[in-house]
């Protein structure tokens, strides 16, 4: 396995509110992309255990790139962990990762932690990773097609 | 066939014998996973053998470090909707 990514930040807002706008699809769609010239859409957002998503990232070029997962820990104004795994054309579609979000009160805000980890390695990657077998797989359609 | 790859090299006959395809017929699939950059072929003698090449998936740092500004950037766009929607709720 690759290191986890971690990164944290501080907000001047409660708890309950960061933890809505982390679960309520009109708000993550005003906010959950990594710059404003990225836009997400919520095609589903169901923040119970066993629940999925799928949000999708359009880009300014057109191009548009879905990821995917399933919620496995939903502690309202405490905790959301969740799987996450980019669709198809991103590069590493497939990769099954794993996301922890932590609220925690703090000097009256919130510290917001992710930790993005499960990142398989290159050992892996060559053998039995899921994402690897999904990959295969596809390409094992794609040949039988290709007659 | 990229299953038995993943165990060792292997010739275009090798990789079409457990489909009972004829080799031009194997080669015709392996050319489709040459395409995508998955396996990469090299004369020995007067067979070419075949070998899995996963480097097209991934480049490790690059993908941690693509995470990495994503995360940095997301919560960077919810420090904007939070001032929204405290100035909103005052």
């Amino acid at each position: 396995m690759l290191p986890a990514v971690l990164c944290s930040r501080w907000y001047a807002a409660p708890p309950e509110l960061i933890y809505r706008a982390f679960t309520e699809p009109e708000l993550l769609e005003q906010w959950f992309c990594p710059t404003p010239e990225i836009a997400v859409r919520i095609d589903k957002c169901d923040p119970r255990p066993g629940g999925s998503y799928r949000f999708v990232y359009h880009f300014p070029n057109g191009a548009t790139v879905p990821v995917i997962g399933e919620y496995q820990t939903v502690t309202p104004g405490r905790q959301l962990i969740f799987t996450w795994t980019w669709e198809p054309p991103d590069p590493h579609a497939g990769m099954l990762t794993l996301v922890t979000v932590d609220l925690e009160e703090r000097d009256g805000g919130t510290e917001v932690s992710v930790r993005h980890e499960r990142f398989p390695d290159s050992e892996m990657r060559g053998r039995h990773e899921a994402g690897w077998s999904s990959t295969l797989e596809r390409l094992v359609t794609l040949c039988a097609h290709s007659h | 066939m990229l299953a038995a790859l993943s165990r060792g090299d292997r010739t275009a006959g090798e990789l079409g014998e457990p489909f009972h395809i004829s080799q031009p017929a194997a080669s015709k699939h392996i050319r489709v996973l040459e395409g995508a950059g998955l396996v990469t072929g090299a004369a020995d003698g007067r067979h070419r053998r075949y070998r899995l090449n996963p480097r097209p998936l991934v480049d490790a740092q690059d993908w941690l470090e693509r995470h990495r500004r994503f995360w940095e950037g997301t919560l960077s766009q919810l420090d904007a909707l939070l001032t929204r929607l405290q100035k909103g709720n005052s």
